[in-house]
């Protein structure tokens, strides 16, 4: 996005100036005559498409899961002002509502003090008179902000003020202030209902407000009271999905390489004739293609016909798109990406959906209207300046903002005498206060605070733990692990380190800088395993060692024919094979059980069998015909890799005689949403894969030579390991272990014993959190209860995935390690020692903050508004055309995450705490454009960090600012489970001592 | 095993849900909120006991036990009307209430951990008893006004079940149109039971016969009931509720449009097939509905593009098929054919999350293309006519559009005249009495 986004976004669409205002609305006769009108009207097309292109939402297929940030395209402004301007645009929530907050405050999530920095921050104080009397502007803020009052809209407030309290009883949360004058003046009965009046009264709006008109459906709504979605919605959802079906229907649509446009048309023709609706829908299909027209033809006709003007195309185009994001935005994402279509993707052109869409509104429009609907000149009025609203409606915004008034009232003591004695400035000022401070800003204040609280702990337990980081003292470690950055490693790095403090711990993109197509023997199709910004080049497959196809047991061999049967989840949908299946009804279900239940040690049979070999050599026989990517990597690819991976994560010295590469991933049932708990950094894939061809790549002695000319040397008694862990149930896997020489048996062997007692502490740590785990688990049952949970069909939560995150920290383990950090952070390792130039921290920071980004915005997105951002309850999901989930029968399709996953979220901002000056990080931010501006909009939240000077700076309104502790004391414990043990909400940091002794 | 044992069970396992029901309900009333595991173990406890005094009364039956009616009073008298509390045991009512049971304890366990932490979680216990209960009126109940109160409980349910997610516009607006689909269809069903009254007296189904009826009646009834039952079953032109249907947590979607309340409609018509196996006229009637359903449901099912659909399609389809067997007369396969199908069904609908890992999984090996084998069927529709073929399925043979736009402007357009004619009447009235009044 460049910085022509910012005008795009605004929706000021400078119109070209050879155009003049007039021509918004020529004839027909005069457009054929101006062709230069006309490609001046396409290009403004173009540019609208573009920018709903940017707009709409960016979510893969589910297979292809990624996390990215909701509000991606917004990127390019303040975090603070694009939330609201989203909101305004999707109907969507900023913030959480107040009511949160002010929940928080009470429960002590927020402290006074956080408030009151926050305001010191954010509000230029001042005196404010009200009704005669001084306020500081802080301490009235401050007290609107703690006063839990009621948010009603306008149609509750009508219920609140006859059957309910609002104007018969002084609210319980009067301050004490006011309750004194209040009660003075006489009960609530006698007094409230006067201040109403006034109140509604006195707030009445100053300036005429408008109903917004955007797009067809308004203007009909209006003028008729139809609904035009209701026809045009359940009618295009049920062509759109057939037509983007990737293979689940056995009746595919025909003629869609057309594009979806010619290829719904050519169906509507052969509509039913004789009802009004299909045979008006039968003649224009009809007559649209006999008259040979392209969609962007067709679009451009529409919007004259609308009458349109230039500077609304944009604007009009994106409102029509919007009514059905989901839809539109998955045409958007198979035109981008169709490599990661499940199926076959048809042509996905976004001009073809907007096409068909203005297509079926005018017709439902002609259908609800009749002769009347040939008449738009009314509209393109509207569109420009809206409509009138109803007496109603503006008696409902002047009680609404009435309410606002009233409730400061009683906030600031003003009684109804004195509110009627106050002067006209006076009211104005008073006014523009509660303005200035509506509920967004106050919702931004909120926001502000409750990640202060969070960001103030976190500092000062990092500080705090560094005195004993000093005392420990460095010792050769036994093996070194490196794990994915993902938050829900922390605590298996963690249980690692306190099981055996020889244990030296690393945190790396769990991809281990391979970008590959995967094939798997047990899939079908492949599938990218690297992050979602690169396009990888290579592909690796998997393939059965030669001669080893035989020996298969029994009981696989029958669940896997009865795979082909595929009496489940898809199967006996048809007559025969569902009559058949039917009256054999249990027949079917206990080989489909059987069948379940073999098929649980897929994973393992998947990652561990020793009979599966990867390609991980270049293969040109393997590629496929017509140029798609290679099959394989050639020894200088292999070296630049296992390098840059080594160098970025400060390995390149004192290496342990075993080095285990861990990828991650999730398993569970019966969950379409699976990829979404896998590894961000493989594209929702399992970094299994990536962890065994990178062990492979690092034990090979070529690349070792290749690597020691880099000035890295890996000693001949060194052995790379690749691992697998599945952060659903806490099973651990090691590939290749008959290729490890015989030298490193014995520390294999306590290795695998140590994961073996670190997956169980994990799975420990982990059920704290989940309500149907009691608390008194033992660490047997801790790993059982996980493992069922990623096997149950009925379990909509199998795992927390990355609920809890808000922490980044990159930089050295050293400082660390040793704290308990509640599965909240996001490590990676990097030393500051071995990058003299921060080439790079730049690099690292380049990629690892845009990733956790993309994690976090999502979980804080879907978490505030599950409606619009995310993709509200599972269980009425139902998965159409393998891409994604409609709720129940039907409608748009649903993007982000659902409620399940973020349930456990706190909606805050992902916290980077780099080791790094403060120097440094403004050098990189002004290098680097795309995070610069990340880090500055406030996307992202970040800090510096010096271990050795004890000293953290957070960047805040354009400057690093120096922490000042608040507490210089961290809970200290003698292991994990001590902090954790009992306890279900979320933890402070604290530190541990296990983690932290010295070497045996 | 004594007679009297056998009938305890039978009605004790019949009005437990409604007791596990109620237990629930005034818990709520007096205590706000309970524990989730609470309800939970109430209704584990509910069907594990009504499924045992099943398995009693099934292995009477196996064991050679008759079938036997029981009477457990009149709920209520008017004049020469009663409403008798009978039930009929035999291998039709063991057979379907040990279905009904068994299904609703497995739905119930499933549940309890899927709609953890669920606004609604109570609400669908609740419900879900209710269902039990409803289905085992129907099951169970000897009269066939017993059976009708069965019939609507069932039908309520069902429709507060797709309505369940209540905050969003479309559950509501869909549990509305299958409830007026039911009405619309219940009406048979009332007509032929008061028919019966009128012309025999009597409503019960134990007695049913042809007998002291001339055969116009026998047909009108027979015909009534065949209208009664077609809309449960989702039978042509009444299908397209059954997808629309969907819109229930998962579980729910899967008990009531995957087992129970779909296949109460062939039930009710082997429960009264006595009065129209010696009607040729009524068995053709029910084997053109049948073939015409099993047809609809083929094409429009085939192209549906989610899973949910394509189950309701499939399940139409079905019943559609049992309507055949019914009509030819092959009860007893009909009656496999039900609990296999609701058995089978269920368990999709339960699985239909899984269908992207399912699909992902299935080309083990390699080879074999992503995609369902197109049906052989299609091979007899000539290839031009293909398109005009995929629009008529996709657009469910313009049923709901005939519908909406002529069947039903058509029912009401005579209401609408009567509507006018009174308030013009009404106005008249005002303005006559109008000058009294002010």
């Amino acid at each position: 996005m460049g910085p022509g986004k910012k005008a795009a976004l605004s929706g000021d669409m400078a119109s070209p100036a050879d155009e003049s205002e007039s021509s918004c609305r020529l004839s027909d006769d005069h457009r054929e005559s101006s062709s230069s009108r006309q490609s001046s009207r396409r290009s403004l097309l173009k540019r609208a498409l573009e920018r709903a292109r940017e707009l709409l939402p960016a979510q893969r297929p589910l297979e292809s899961f990624v996390h990215h940030n909701t509000l991606h395209a917004f990127e390019g402004r303040p975090f603070r002002a694009a939330v609201l301007e989203a909101a305004e645009l999707f109907g969507s929530a900023p913030f959480m509502a107040e009511k949160f907050f002010q929940e928080a405050y009470v429960s002590g999530r927020i402290h006074e003090s956080d408030v009151e920095a926050v305001l010191a921050d954010e509000v230029e104080d001042e005196a404010l008179l009200i009704a005669g009397e001084q306020w500081s502007l802080r301490k009235f803020v401050k007290t609107l902000l703690i006063a839990p009052r009621v948010t009603l809209n306008s149609r509750s407030i009508v219920w609140h003020l006859h059957e309910g309290e609002l104007v018969s009883r002084y609210p319980a949360w009067l301050p004490r202030s006011s309750v004194e004058r209040f009660h003075d003046c006489g009960p609530a009965k006698e007094v409230l209902p006067g201040l109403w009046r006034e109140c509604v009264e006195k707030a009445a709006p100053r300036r005429a407000t408008r109903r917004r008109i955007q797009r067809v459906q308004d203007y009909v709504k209006l003028r008729t009271g139809t609904d035009i979605d209701a026809r045009v919605h359940p009618f295009l959802i049920r062509w759109v999905s057939a037509y983007l079906d990737n293979g689940f229907s056995a009746w595919p649509m025909q003629g869609r390489e057309k594009g979806f446009f010619r290829c719904a048309l050519e169906h509507w023709v052969w509509a039913l004739p004789g009802l009004p609706w299909t045979a008006l829908l039968r003649t224009e299909a009809r007559s649209i293609l006999d008259r040979g027209m392209s969609p962007g033809e067709f679009v451009l006709e529409s919007l004259e016909t609308l009458s349109v003007g230039d500077e609304l195309v944009s604007d009009f185009v994106l409102r029509t798109l919007l009514a059905l994001p989901g839809w539109a935005g998955m045409f958007v994402q198979l035109n981008e990406r169709p490599d990661l279509a499940p199926g076959e993707a048809p042509p996905t052109d976004l001009i073809d959906f907007l096409a068909i869409r203005m297509f079926l509104e005018l017709l439902a429009t002609r259908h609800a209207l009749g002769a009347e609907a040939e008449d738009w000149g009314e509209f393109s009025r509207m569109l420009e300046s809206g409509a009138q609203v109803s007496s109603d409606q503006e008696l409902a915004d002047r009680q609404a903002q009435g309410l606002e008034l009233f409730q400061a009232c009683l906030i600031a003591g003003v009684i109804p005498r004195r509110l009627k004695a106050m002067t006209e400035g006076e009211l104005r000022s008073f006014l523009s206060v509660l303005d200035l401070f509506g509920d967004g800003r106050r919702r931004l204040l909120w926001q502000l605070a409750y990640e202060r609280r969070y960001r103030i702990r976190i500092f000062d337990a990092l500080l705090a733990h560094q005195p004993f980081l000093r005392e420990r003292r460095q010792a050769s470690p036994l093996c070194q692990v490196a794990c994915c950055i993902d938050d829900r490693e922390e605590s298996f790095r963690r249980h690692l380190e306190e099981i055996d403090p020889a244990f030296e711990t690393y945190g790396v993109a769990g991809f281990f800088g391979i970008a590959i197509y995967f094939e798997s023997l047990g899939e079908a199709g492949r599938r990218p395993l690297c992050p979602p910004t690169i396009v990888p080049g290579k592909v690796v497959k998997e393939r059965r060692r030669r001669g080893s196809e035989a020996p298969r047991g029994i009981l696989q061999r029958a669940g896997a024919a009865l795979d082909h049967r595929r009496m489940d989840s898809e199967g006996a949908l048809g007559l025969v094979r569902g009559t058949l299946a039917a009256i054999l009804g249990w027949g079917v279900i206990v080989p489909t059980l059987l069948r379940h239940l073999l098929s649980r040690g897929d994973e393992r049979i998947r990652f561990a069998d020793p009979d599966l070999t990867l390609t991980l050599d270049r293969e040109p026989g393997l590629d496929d015909e017509g140029g798609g990517p290679e099959v394989g990597l050639v020894l200088d690819e292999m070296v630049a890799l296992v390098a840059d991976v080594l160098k970025g994560m400060g390995l390149v010295r004192d290496f342990a005689g075993l080095v285990v590469f861990f990828g991650h991933g999730s398993s569970s049932a019966n969950n379409p949403h699976e990829a979404a708990y896998n590894c961000g950094a493989c594209g929702g894939g399992r970094g299994g894969v990536n962890a065994r061809l990178f062990a492979q790549m690092a034990n090979r002695p070529a690349v070792r030579e290749g690597l020691a000319e880099q000035g890295i040397e890996i000693p001949g008694s060194t052995w790379f390991v690749g691992g697998y862990h599945n952060t659903g149930n806490d099973g651990v896997v090691i590939f290749d272990r008959e290729l490890i020489p015989a030298e490193h048996t014995s520390t294999v062997e306590a290795l695998l014993s140590d994961l073996e007692e670190v997956r169980r502490s994990n799975a420990h740590e982990r059920c704290r959190r989940f309500l149907s785990a009691p608390l008194d688990l033992s660490r047997d049952q801790a790993l059982a209860h996980v493992s069922s949970r990623c096997e149950d069909l009925s379990q909509p939560r199998p795992e927390c995935g990355h609920a809890t995150n808000a922490l980044s920290l990159l930089g050295r383990r050293a400082w660390s390690r040793g704290l308990f950090l509640d599965r909240r952070a996001f490590l990676t390792s990097y030393d500051p020692a071995m990058d003299s130039d921060k080439v790079i921290l730049a690099g690292l920071l380049a990629s690892v903050a845009p990733v956790g980004a993309g994690i976090n915005l999502e979980y804080y997105f879907s978490f505030i508004d599950p409606r619009r951002y995310g993709c509200g309850t599972k269980l009425p999901h139902n998965v159409t055309g393998l891409l994604g989930v409609v709720d129940g029968s039907g409608g748009d399709l649903r993007t982000g995450l659902p409620r399940q996953m973020v349930e456990l979220h706190e909606p805050m901002r992902l916290l980077n705490v780099v080791e790094a000056t403060p120097e440094q990080l403004t050098t990189i931010m002004a290098a680097n454009a795309e995070l610069g501006r990340l880090i500055r909009n406030r996307w992202v939240l970040v800090a510096a960090f010096d271990p050795k000077k004890e000293t953290i700076w957070f960047y805040d309104q354009g400057a690093f600012r120096e922490h000042q502790p608040e507490q210089r004391t961290i809970p200290v414990v003698k292991d994990s489970r001590q902090h954790y043990l009992g306890r279900r909400e979320n933890l402070s940091a604290a530190s541990v001592k296990a983690g932290l002794e010295e070497s045996q | 095993m004594s007679p009297t044992l056998v009938k305890q069970c039978f009605v004790f396992a019949t009005f437990l849900p409604l007791v596990s029901m109620a237990t629930i309900a005034v818990a709520l009333a007096i205590a706000q909120k309970l524990p989730e595991h609470y309800v939970h173990r109430i209704t584990a406890l509910t069907f594990v006991a009504a499924t045992c005094c099943m398995a009693v009364v099934d292995a009477w039956l196996v064991l050679g036990g008759e079938p036997m009616t029981l009477h457990l009073g009149t709920a209520f008298s008017l004049r020469s009307y009663h409403f008798d509390l009978d039930f009929i045991i035999d291998g039709l009512s063991a057979t379907y209430l040990s279905l009904n049971f068994l299904l609703c304890g497995l739905i119930g366990a499933f549940s309890a951990r899927y709609l953890h932490r669920e606004e609604g979680f109570f609400r669908f216990f609740i419900q879900l008893d209710l269902l039990a209960f409803g289905v085992s009126l129907i099951g169970g109940g000897d009269g066939l006004d017993l059976v009708f109160a069965g019939w609507e409980i069932v039908g309520l349910m069902s429709a507060l079940l797709i309505a369940f997610f209540v905050d969003r516009k479309s559950p509501v607006e869909n549990g509305l149109l299958t409830y007026a689909y039911y009405r619309a269809s219940d009406v048979g069903l009332l007509f032929a039971v008061v028919i019966l009254h009128h012309s025999v007296a009597d409503g019960h189904i134990s007695k049913l016969s042809v007998e002291g009826l001339s055969p116009g009646l026998t047909v009108m009834i027979g015909a009534a009931l065949i209208v009664g039952a077609m809309a449960k079953g989702a039978i042509f032109p009444f299908t397209s509720w059954l997808p629309r249907a969907m819109e229930g947590p998962t579980s729910s979607s899967a008990i009531f449009y995957g087992a129970l309340s779909i296949h109460a409609s062939p039930f009710l018509l082997l429960r009264v097939a006595p009065i129209f196996m010696d009607s040729p006229l009524l068995r053709a009637m029910i084997f053109i509905l049948g073939l015409l359903t099993v047809v609809f449901s083929l094409t429009v099912g085939r192209v549906q593009a989610d899973v949910k659909r394509a189950f309701g399609y499939a399940a139409s389809g079905q019943v559609g098929l049992i309507w055949i067997e019914i009509a030819i007369g092959w009860h007893s396969l009909a009656l496999v054919h039900i609990v296999g199908h609701s058995i089978l069904r269920s368990w999709q609908l339960i699985r239909a999350p899984s269908v992207l890992s399912d699909r992902r999984r299935i080309r083990r090996g390699g080879g074999g293309a992503v995609g369902a084998s197109r049906p052989l069927w299609l091979r007899l529709i000539p290839e031009s006519q293909q398109v005009r073929f995929y629009c008529w399925s996709l657009e469910q043979w313009f049923v709901e559009d005939f519908l909406a736009e002529v069947l039903l402007p058509a029912i009401f357009r005579p209401f609408d005249l009567l509507n006018e004619w009174d308030l013009a009447w009404s106005r008249k009235l005002d303005r006559s009495a109008g000058g009294d009044e002010s």
